[in-house]
């Protein structure tokens, strides 16, 4: 497991829009609320010691894995994104630029591949905002047909908390947040 | 949300087909529409056949399921990397008032979002169906590939596998379908590369509206991993669902 590369950095793969969007946040980060986030190939490179142990200790990590987010062999071919995260609100945004691997019904994105975006972008939220790792339930309504290649803006945030248990809420809108791809809760 | 149900209405047609006859499930009847199978319909490979990445749990569970097949009253359902044929995709365009724009260098690199995977790095999975019960079930396999806490399964790939397994139970029921809700139930996470078996049903149609249930188990039963339930809204030509 040597690559160390962040992969949540604008490639040649980014449409316009994509990295438009990308910029937009960026800047918000120098004042201070926002962070962007690194993304690497592998789960372990994002998730606390302590935390990797407690996994650890009910599953054998296993050799040769890979994030599913991170699997396409080429770029722009499976899930292109960037999570940015403020601390201080408990909610990230997430721009998603969905390849030709995700595909459904013709053209149009897997509602699987929505619903892994949108249950990482909780997973992230989750555990940046309140150290949860694993999803409880999720609850997801789709609106409207996501075309691959275009920009999907998701912001989740929290919710609530009951004890060890975090609530979050999350949008997927277009890059001008005028449609509603899909609502949900976990 | 649209799921994967063209890979499914390529199954589909492959099953229902009579010798010389190619109706589409759905078209009107004596429209006089006739389509001849794409070769690429019997030439392209089955993904849902034993492979050399298959555990012994998948191939004696896959083996348990084509016993079953036997009698006729369940039916393995083949399943392809590409969702569509050429044919196909006029089809599902039909379904859609105005038309998707899709550009030309993407359609040609497009894959089925669950068969986009080399052999057993990611979704190894074979549903089979029973028409009177109104059942699918699909056994699975997640590749290394799927991972999503170090040792687990990511939680949006087994979204993913009961999306398309409540897609399928609603589509043979009904003809192409698209996901509109999903609820899932997670309740033990699952073991990267471990086999699940996903049983759903039919629970209830009303009028273009498909609701199905499933819950997700370990291969000796033991562990309820998860459970779902999913709404589906058959698609119709002329109908805009937007």
């Amino acid at each position: 497991q040597s690559d160390t590369k962040d992969y949540s950095l604008p490639n040649a793969s980014w449409s316009p829009d994509m990295v438009g969007l990308y910029n937009e946040l960026l800047e918000k980060t120098t004042a201070g609320s926002w962070r962007r986030l690194p993304s690497y190939l592998y789960s372990g490179q994002f998730l606390k010691k302590e935390d990797l142990a407690g996994i650890a200790k009910a599953a054998p990590a296993a050799e040769d894995t890979r994030l599913f987010l991170r699997v396409a062999e080429k770029e722009g071919h499976g899930f292109e994104y960037a999570i940015f995260h403020n601390p201080l609100e408990k909610k990230c945004i997430c721009l998603f630029q969905p390849g030709p691997h995700l595909e459904g019904l013709p053209g149009i994105i897997h509602g699987g591949a929505l619903g892994t975006m949108i249950d990482s972008t909780f997973f992230i939220t989750a555990y940046r905002s309140a150290d949860a790792i694993f999803t409880g339930t999720m609850t997801i309504v789709f609106k409207s047909p996501v075309i691959l290649g275009s920009v999907v803006r998701l912001e989740a945030r929290v919710t609530g908390t009951e004890g060890r248990k975090v609530f979050l809420s999350c949008e997927a809108q277009n890059s001008d947040r005028t449609v509603l791809f899909a609502e949900a809760s976990g | 949300m649209l799921r994967s149900c063209a890979a499914r209405l390529r199954t589909l047609r492959v099953l229902r087909r009579q010798p010389g006859d190619a109706r589409l499930p759905g078209s009107q009847p004596g429209s006089g529409k006739l389509r001849s199978f794409s070769f690429e319909d019997v030439t392209e490979k089955d993904q849902a056949l034993p492979k050399p990445s298959w555990s012994k749990d998948l191939r004696l569970l896959f083996d348990k399921f084509m016993k079953k097949c036997e009698d006729g009253s369940w039916k393995r359902l083949p399943s392809y990397k590409t969702s569509y044929t050429t044919s196909t995709i006029q089809d599902i365009r039909a379904f859609f008032s105005g038309s998707i724009p899709l550009k030309e260098e993407l359609m040609s690199q497009a894959r089925l979002f669950t068969r986009s995977f080399e052999d057993g790095l990611g979704f190894e999975y074979v549903m089979f169906y029973n028409d009177d019960e109104k059942r699918v079930v699909c056994i699975c396999q997640g590749g290394l590939y799927l991972q999503g806490p170090p040792g687990f399964l990511h939680g949006g790939a087994l979204a993913t596998l009961i999306d398309i397994t409540l897609g399928t139970n609603a589509m043979v029921a009904g003809g192409p379908v698209m996901t509109a809700n999903l609820d899932i139930s997670f309740k033990r996470p699952v073991p990267l590369c471990s086999v699940v078996v996903i049983n759903s049903q039919l629970d209830k149609v009303e009028g273009r509206k498909f609701f199905v249930s499933c819950n997700v188990r370990s291969v000796d039963e033991q562990t309820l991993h998860t459970e779902g339930t999913g709404l589906f809204i058959k698609l119709e030509p002329g109908k805009s669902l937007i």
